[in-house]
């Protein structure tokens, strides 16, 4: 599934929703990027800028290359800072890459942060139009799917409220509803899922299930928790300290990264999936 | 692959660099026939014949088309990375030099603090412009940006009304606010100088003098301060979901142009009831406000991303508002300024600008359409080159949190 090398060349071109090659970020420690006087002073001196000599500065992600089908739905895991999220954003275009090129074709929707761009005066009706807007959906889309949006939320007649006036499992539930009916052609999905309460969840995995069957549907996933990447996605990246170190169909991959955790990750204290 | 991902950002910084050489080279053709000065053209003034114009706009041009095919070339792998910041510092602060010697004859000490504050721009544009821009999905160029744009413009007006509505719906007083501010202004700067210190009107009541200035300048001095909190004040929806950055910043300009609309028509009313009515002259008014906006929008585009980079500078900003206030003309008139430092005064594109709204709004007199050239010039180079580098630099905005 993951390898379509007997695919004809042009028809693989076609499909190809994501492309990364030698994708690199790296980050500061501190946060900050050097003064505005040490990048004079070290242009003046013609000092080779960035690469080399930075002690402060950590890569998150490191020379990560992989591409994404049409339809393929695939699921990233590795422990906690091993650039899962680092990997969204950069996909998503909310930061830069370092090194490395991205590609993302078609329409994206990310999730991220369920309910980011809510504007908490205005009544949840509106923040619908305003939430799809920075998504980059019109008006009159989001007439047409106005009613499902409402009804999979549960927020009937809550609808025209303030959301400041919301709880944030309302919101939450606003802000999934509306990535989920404005079909996009690849949606990324952090691990946002455990917002809400268990039914709600269930009703999440299944309306992406259903989606997907729709209509092919690209999905990049992040999560902690196997059982849902097994239920959702057929293909995984494992990543590890900002390398991508398995590729390949979701069950090989998550008996791998189970495999590493019975063996290596003893002591740590970090929840994983229930057996 | 290294070589091929640092050609556009080298491809950005030369054709801003050529935006600031156009303007100075239209700058320097203004100084040649000392239109700033203030004074109108006599007959001891020889312009520039016509045809020079389109000549520089060729050159220009031409200039741009060989450093697209020089990108193609192998000699651009010379440019050692570290030092080509450096470089085209240089080369650009040399060629913007001989081109202005060029044109400029005699030396003065005006065209030395020319040189100065373009070496400054210069030297702040090759600086600060980014390594950056290395995504081939987010692929960098004026018209891909444009079109990204296009594909938002619901949000931005989504926005707009938004933050409109729910700043007037809450208060008591609603859009009465926006009025009142310059109003009380006003007020009292007209009781100041009308009664205690003696400002020449010209033949017009103070106030109607005085709001003819102010109302434009509230556009631009509300755009900027609004502007310094524009992205960093969204830092957390820029790091949960991607959206054209720059519209943060386009959204506070529309918010500023709401609240003109609203004052203007409050000094339509105040101006009526002095006896002065809307006048013919009133046909440039849309002239003069699209090349505001462009000097506005490019100043809060530098200034919105600084603001993350160094918190310091809102407060710089305030300060520096607060001067320009007075260095404006907008309480005196231009012509009360000593002859000797009209032409320093004139080199605030905001001055000529706010001479020819007063002119139309207050005396009705059409503007000396010569005068709005360096004004137009400034403001298109500083939209373009505000605006590529904000988008050269806004994949890095979420970075800064």
């Amino acid at each position: 599934m993951t390898q379509t090398a007997n695919d004809p060349l042009a028809e693989k071109a076609a499909r190809l929703m994501i492309r990364c090659e030698g994708l690199s970020k790296r980050y500061l420690r501190d946060g900050h990027r050097p003064s505005l006087r040490h990048e004079a002073i070290r242009i003046l001196k013609g000092r080779p800028s960035e690469e080399g000599g930075d002690s402060a500065a950590f890569w998150a992600l490191k020379d990560v290359s992989f591409s994404v089908q049409a339809g393929e739905s695939v699921g990233i895991i590795g422990r906690n800072g091993a650039g899962k999220t680092t990997l969204l954003r950069v996909l998503a275009g909310i930061t830069e890459p370092t090194q490395g090129e991205v590609e993302v074709r078609g329409r994206f929707a990310t999730l991220i942060a369920l309910g980011a761009g809510f504007n908490p005066e205005r009544t949840g009706r509106e923040n619908i139009y305003l939430n799809a807007a920075i998504q980059g959906v019109p008006p009159r889309e989001v007439d047409q799917v106005m009613g499902d949006i409402i009804a999979f939320s549960e927020l009937g007649p809550f609808i025209d409220t303030a959301v400041k006036r919301y709880s944030s499992g309302m919101a939450a539930r606003l802000g999934f509803s509306i990535a989920v009916h404005i079909l996009p052609d690849v949606i990324f999905l952090d691990e946002v899922l455990a917002v809400g309460d268990a039914a709600f969840q269930e009703k999440c995995i299944a309306r992406m299930l259903a989606i997907r069957q729709q209509h092919p549907r690209t999905l990049m996933f992040v999560s902690h928790d196997a059982s849902v990447v097994q239920v959702l996605c057929e293909r995984c990246l494992w990543l590890h300290e900002g390398r991508l170190i398995m590729d390949g169909p979701a069950g090989e991959v998550l008996a791998a990264y189970e495999e590493s955790w019975q063996r290596g990750a003893g002591g740590e204290t970090e929840q994983t999936n229930p057996p | 692959m290294q070589s091929r991902l640092s050609v556009n950002p080298l491809m950005w910084r030369f054709s801003a660099i050529l935006a600031v050489l156009i303007g100075a080279m239209l700058v320097a053709v203004q100084m040649r026939l000392q239109i700033f000065a203030g004074k109108p053209l006599g007959p001891e003034y020889v312009a520039l014949p016509g045809w020079v114009y389109p000549i520089m706009a060729g050159s220009a041009g031409a200039g741009v088309g060989m450093i697209h095919l020089l990108e193609r070339t192998p000699l651009l792998a010379l440019w050692k990375p570290a030092r080509r910041q450096f470089t085209a510092l240089v080369t650009a602060l040399g060629l913007s030099f001989l081109m202005t010697a060029f044109l400029l004859p005699d030396v003065s000490l005006l065209q030395l603090a020319y040189y100065v504050m373009n070496g400054l721009v210069l030297g702040f544009l090759t600086i600060l412009w980014p390594a950056g821009g290395r995504r081939a999905a987010h692929s960098a160029s004026l018209p891909e940006y444009l079109r990204r744009l296009w594909r938002h413009r619901v949000l931005l007006r989504i926005w707009v009304r938004y933050n409109v509505q729910s700043r007037y719906s809450q208060t008591v007083l609603g859009i009465l606010w926006i009025i009142l501010l310059p109003l009380a202004t006003s007020l009292v700067f007209a009781f100041l100088f009308s009664q205690i210190v003696r400002v020449d009107a010209g033949g017009v009541p103070f106030i109607t003098f005085f709001l003819a200035a102010l109302v434009p300048w509230g556009l631009f001095s509300q755009g900027i301060v609004t502007g310094t909190g524009s992205v960093l004040n969204m830092m957390n929806l820029i790091n949960q979901v991607y959206f054209p950055r720059e519209i943060l910043v386009i959204v506070k300009l529309g918010e500023a142009l709401v609240d003109l609309t609203f004052t203007f028509a409050a000094m339509l009313i105040i101006n009526a009831a002095n006896g002065i009515w809307p006048n013919a002259a009133f046909i440039y008014l849309p002239l003069l406000l699209v090349i505001q906006v462009g000097l506005t929008l490019g100043l809060m585009f530098f200034i919105s991303y600084l603001s993350v980079l160094v918190r310091d500078i809102p407060q710089l900003v305030n300060v520096i508002l607060q001067l320009l206030f007075y260095l404006t003309p907008i309480i005196y008139p231009l012509q009360q300024i000593p002859e000797r430092y009209r032409g320093l005064a004139l080199l605030n594109p905001l001055a000529a600008l706010i001479q020819a709204y007063r002119g139309i709004i207050a005396y009705g007199q059409p503007p000396d359409l010569i005068s709005l050239h360096y004004p137009l010039v400034a403001a298109a180079a500083l939209l373009y080159t505000g605006y590529m580098f904000f988008k050269a630099n806004e994949g890095q905005l979420a970075d800064f949190v």
